[in-house]
């Protein structure tokens, strides 16, 4: 309004093409090039040295298939609570319920070490130490705060009267779910699976904690890599950080579209 | 049987209540441990912790760093999303914008450390152009003292969350608002002050508060990015876990428990603050 | 009454917590019968619709739909279905799968299910439009297919929770006549809720005045207008003065005079308001200050605002309310 809208696309541009896009950017370019010398000329020299050795790396593999696991497990178990703690929040009216609100949001606020190192000794004693089913546990206390909270959003804009107009016309609850819920929390759904799968995988010191060493995620690889790989392996392995939220992402958009009433050929507002 | 409606709500928060069990017996469970000693409730712990030195130094380092970081990722979220919320609406925006959100903050702090460190890319460039004579001559901005490192990759990593929670309130803004506040007379501050404030202050409060309490105990990014003098108090604390004896042990539960105990203060000043609010927005829906 | 009614209502009761929402309601309806329910906003009208839906449970009292009681059946499983406010219509869903929706829960197959979808599609006068989204329809479309899609299960007894309310006004006058015709045709049991009482006796068999919890009276709309059994129906419902909890004179045997004469059995001073014109007639409204109520009523006198005049009334156009109120 102030001053003249090209003026702000150009800066809007900037900004987001040097503080988010740029890194970006530049880990690609880095993943390709050879490490820089710093007193010689500016050159790059192209490389594919730092992706094969990388992909050769025999625990990468295995790790990329630990992480996608845990993470998979991770994103239901916060389907399944997220859904019905939303939906009860959104809905219903009982004592307390602002105070849930908050109740809800501690587990992120409360530090993750303080929580990892006092469950550790009980998941010795449960045998969850050291097993990926323990991580997937610990990984379910940054996670389910924000699945709450996007789906419990998801259901208010989606509103109790469509759902009762669905009951009305003969529904039960498994069929409203799978006919009117599902569908249209789609939106909520793919956040909900995006970030909570993201904060899956970034999860080194808790998992290093409860894993114990012997469940090897990705950034239980990359960790050690920081000591000893050179830049361009390192670039190559980060952006490989960022290629498997997409798979999973692809993974999750193909089992969305078997959800009932879908018609992908037709585009929707 | 037709349950009644507050017990299909009950019914329906249980997993969720299930799952809180998980945290709070942690929490609770650090706590005993740094309350006994041999069994027995004491103290001591508390009192050795106090007496350390390296503490003290941590926890106001670690609080500092924080305290800095998550204000500027607050203060430059909001003026990014008032300001471009029209280009954040659209996909190309929203997509550019959260990309960093892809990558595990430990990769972000990688890339800060290929950028900023002396023989990274900034400083490389730097003396290509000829600014600078030697990679010596360029600042130490990694692992640095001040945090340097540390706050820019929160703020890389923070700024496009700051963004994704305040986005919602100013695409659905009323701007009937601001132009009732125009027509009463109100300048461009009054419109902000008035219009926009109310709604923007309690989101940015929870994220605040969020932001606060993660990067004040957050262990990948000091590990990466932090000085070994001082260190972050999760650094010193993960140390005192895995000391070879585990004779520490106990001082790493109390540090953690005084961490949670200082996150907990803000927390509730926080949502006090923010609830209050709350409750005054939602009597005029706008 | 010794024949049985097509859906009966008996003594039911709801109330949340200690607040009573409506007690000891009756009703009776015949196959095919539209009941308007008319009351002001609160009255508890909404709530005793979802109740009937099945959506809420009745605190109390039976719901009998064909010599069957459905008081106990869940909304999914009762022969009723509720037409909201609003459209509704499952924006993720073409318009045919809207209407056939409720016919995938009767096990019927999908090509009778598309059939019949497309049949009543046609009836509503969307033809076309069966491949559209809802979005692509307008406000008025959105409702008729709202309908067609509760039509469609074929229910005992379909419920209209104020249909017409989010229209505008041009179009609602066309969707009332369209939507009973269509009522009419299906030989459709229906309650049809609303505020306005022109509408209500526009959409209506028979109507019932719901007030504080009750029916305050339940009659044609001619017998209600013309024979409220109490003050509130009296006001609410019929156009009266009502003088006391017992005496009421219709509008209608109520006339304006300048000046005070010693033949009419009731004079009223009044104060002229203004004036509005509605059908080519000229009507006055004006404020009564000994009963501290505002009447409108017509005149051929040419009066300005702020002129004192004179309400009268004959002797026999003062009614007396029915010593036997249903109410009670």
């Amino acid at each position: 309004m102030q001053y003249k809208p090209r003026m702000k696309t150009a800066s809007f541009w900037f900004l987001t093409g040097s503080l988010f896009l740029f890194p970006v950017l530049f880990l690609i370019v880095k993943s390709f090039t050879l490490p820089w010398r710093y007193q010689a000329d500016f050159h790059m020299h192209f490389t594919l040295r730092g992706w094969s050795t990388l992909l050769s790396e025999n625990q990468l593999i295995s790790a990329t298939f630990i992480s996608l696991l845990i993470g998979a497990v991770v994103v239901l178990l916060n389907l399944i609570i997220g859904l019905s703690a939303g939906k009860a929040l959104a809905f219903y009216q009982f004592k307390g319920k602002s105070i849930m609100d908050t109740l809800f949001l501690l587990p992120l606020i409360f530090p993750l070490l303080a929580i990892a190192m006092g469950v550790h000794i009980a998941m010795i004693r449960l045998g969850l130490a050291d097993s990926w089913i323990g991580v997937v546990l610990i990984h379910l206390v940054p996670t389910i705060p924000y699945s709450i909270k996007i789906l419990r959003n998801g259901y208010v804009s989606l509103g109790s009267a469509m759902l009762e107009q669905s009951t009305s016309l003969g529904a039960n609850v498994r069929s409203r779910f799978l006919t009117i819920e599902l569908p249209l929390l789609k939106p909520a759904l793919r956040s909900t699976i995006f970030l909570t799968f993201v904060i899956s995988l970034s999860q080194y010191v808790i998992t290093a904690i409860i894993g114990g060493g012997n469940v090897v995620t990705l950034a239980m690889v990359y960790f050690p890599f920081l000591q000893s790989a050179s830049s361009t392996v390192l670039a190559a392995f980060s952006i490989w950080f960022a290629l498997v939220p997409i798979l999973f992402y692809l993974i999750v958009e193909i089992i969305l579209c078997f959800l009932p009433y879908q018609s992908p050929w037709r585009i929707k507002t | 049987m037709r349950l009644s409606e507050t017990n299909k709500a009950w019914l329906l928060l249980l997993p969720a209540f299930l799952f809180l069990l998980l945290p709070l017996y942690g929490l609770l469970s650090a706590l005993w441990s740094s309350l006994t000693v041999n069994g027995a409730f004491s103290l001591s712990v508390y009192q050795q912790l106090m007496e350390r030195d390296a503490f003290w130094g941590s926890l106001f380092y670690s609080l500092r760093i924080a305290i800095i970081a998550t204000l500027l990722s607050l203060g430059f979220g909001l003026v990014f999303t008032r300001t471009f919320t029209h280009y954040l609406n659209k996909t190309s925006g929203k997509l550019a914008a959260w990309i960093p959100m892809l990558f595990p903050h430990f990769v972000w702090g990688y890339l800060v450390l290929l950028l900023f460190q002396q023989s990274g890319f900034i400083s490389y460039m730097a003396f290509q152009i000829g600014i600078i004579e030697s990679r010596e001559a360029f600042p130490i901005l990694t692992n640095d003292k001040n945090g340097f490192g540390m706050i820019i990759t929160y703020m890389g990593k923070e700024i496009p969350f700051v963004i994704l929670m305040l986005l919602p309130i100013y695409a659905q803004q009323n701007s009937q608002y601001h132009d009732l506040v125009r027509t009463l007379g109100g300048n461009r501050w009054h419109r902000f002050k008035d219009a926009e404030w109310p709604w923007v202050y309690p989101v940015l409060l929870e994220t605040g508060v969020i932001l606060f309490s993660f990067i004040f105990s957050a262990y990948e990014i000091p590990y990466l990015l932090g000085a070994t003098f001082p260190e972050m108090i999760s650094i010193l604390t993960y140390d005192w876990f895995y000391a070879g004896d585990w004779s520490e042990r106990p001082l790493a539960f109390a540090a953690m428990i005084f961490t949670s105990v200082i996150i907990g203060i803000i927390a509730w000043i926080g949502f006090s603050l923010m609830n209050r609010k709350r409750w005054l927005l939602t009597k005029g829906s706008r | 009454m010794t024949q049985s009614s097509f859906i009966t209502l008996q003594n039911a009761s709801k109330s949340f917590a200690d607040t009573v929402i409506f007690k000891h309601v009756q009703a009776q309806l015949s196959k095919g019968e539209i009941l308007s329910i008319v009351g002001p906003s609160g009255s508890g009208k909404t709530t005793l619709l979802r109740c009937l839906s099945g959506l809420e449970p009745f605190s109390a009292g039976d719901f009998i739909i064909d010599n069957q009681n459905v008081t106990k059946l869940t909304a999914n499983k009762r022969p009723v279905s509720l037409v909201f406010q609003q459209a509704l219509l499952f924006p993720h869903m073409t318009i045919l799968d809207n209407v056939a929706y409720g016919l995938t829960f009767q096990h019927v197959k999908k090509k009778e299910r598309a059939k019949q979808a497309q049949e009543l599609i046609d009836k509503v006068g969307l033809k076309g439009y069966e491949k559209s989204f809802p979005h692509e329809l307008s406000g008025g479309q959105q409702q008729r297919i709202s309908l067609a899609r509760s039509l469609a299960i074929s229910p005992d007894l379909i419920l209209l929770d104020e249909p017409f309310s989010s229209l505008d006004p041009q179009l609602r006058h066309e969707m009332r006549d369209w939507v009973r015709k269509l009522l009419k045709s299906q030989q459709m049991t229906a309650i049809f809720v609303t505020h306005d009482r022109e509408e209500a006796m526009q959409m209506g068999d028979r109507v019932g005045v719901f007030n504080d919890g009750s029916f305050q009276q339940i009659g044609t709309p001619q017998d209600v207008y013309q024979r409220p059994v109490n003050p509130f129906v009296a006001t609410f419902f019929s156009d009266c003065l009502v003088l006391d909890d017992h005496k009421y004179v219709p509008v209608s045997h109520l006339f304006i005079s300048n000046n005070t004469s010693n033949d009419a059995h009731l004079q009223l001073e009044a104060i002229v308001q203004n004036q509005v014109f509605i059908h080519g007639e000229t009507f006055y409204q004006l404020w009564v200050a000994s009963m501290n109520k505002r009447i409108t009523l017509p005149s051929s006198l040419s009066l300005h605002e702020g002129a004192n005049v004179t309400v009268m009334a004959n002797a026999e156009a003062v009614q007396l309310f029915p010593e036997d109120e249903i109410k009670e």
